[in-house]
């Protein structure tokens, strides 16, 4: 677990890192129309990764604490809670989607019907062979 | 399935924070298995014999396929 919590560090630092530079860019150097969106989604990245940092350091100079979160991350039932919720939350998107994109055909929208269908297509596919994998895992 | 985790757990006199401190698992999911939510896996069937120091089939209960499906 404290392996996998300094991975996290690490990650997170890199993550810190990159919306710094995204912010130094924004600010120093670029000079387009995206210069807002640049910088907010560095200020974005830079809050989140900071807080997973401290967070981490925190956790992993807590020997309580660091039990806790391992019990609460590998707790079979949290797992199956959340492979569940993954499977239903895919199910649903695959329906909205197929619904969406016959609702659009019948409006005579292809284009957007053709995105749709696409992503459906490329989602079916992924699951395809991330099940082929499993089932070879398994 | 049902099972007698509940009064074992209570036979033990400890609390659920501390099985599950002792099963490696959350409080919740000790909370599940008492009130039969939720159906442990074979290896915390087996931890749970072990810390009971029980046979698997004197703590939970097989029940048949119709009692299993809301699992």
């Amino acid at each position: 677990m404290k392996r996998e919590i300094k991975f996290r560090i690490v990650f997170s630092s890199i993550i810190f890192l990159i919306a710094l530079i995204c912010i130094i860019y924004s600010f120093a150097f670029y000079q387009g129309e995206s210069r807002e969106y640049i910088s907010g989604f560095g200020f974005g990245l830079l809050s989140v990764s900071l807080f997973i940092i401290v967070k981490n350091i925190i956790i992993i100079n807590n020997p309580k604490k660091l039990k806790k979160i391992e019990i609460e991350e590998k707790d079979e039932r949290n797992l199956k809670i959340m492979c569940n919720s993954y499977a239903l939350a895919f199910r649903i998107t695959l329906l909205i989607e197929a619904f969406s994109c016959i609702i659009i055909t019948l409006l005579n929208m292809k284009d957007i019907s053709m995105a749709i269908a696409s992503l459906l297509s490329i989602q079916l596919f992924i699951y395809l062979i991330t099940y082929l994998i499993m089932s070879k895992k398994i | 399935m049902k099972n007698n985790l509940e009064i074992l757990r209570k036979e033990k006199n400890i609390s659920q924070e501390e099985l599950a401190l002792i099963l490696e698992v959350s409080r919740q999911t000790i909370s599940s298995l008492e009130n039969g939510r939720y159906c442990p896996s074979i290896l915390l069937a087996f931890k749970i014999s072990i810390y009971f120091n029980l046979p698997i089939e004197k703590i939970f209960i097989y029940e048949g396929e119709q009692n299993e499906k809301r699992n």
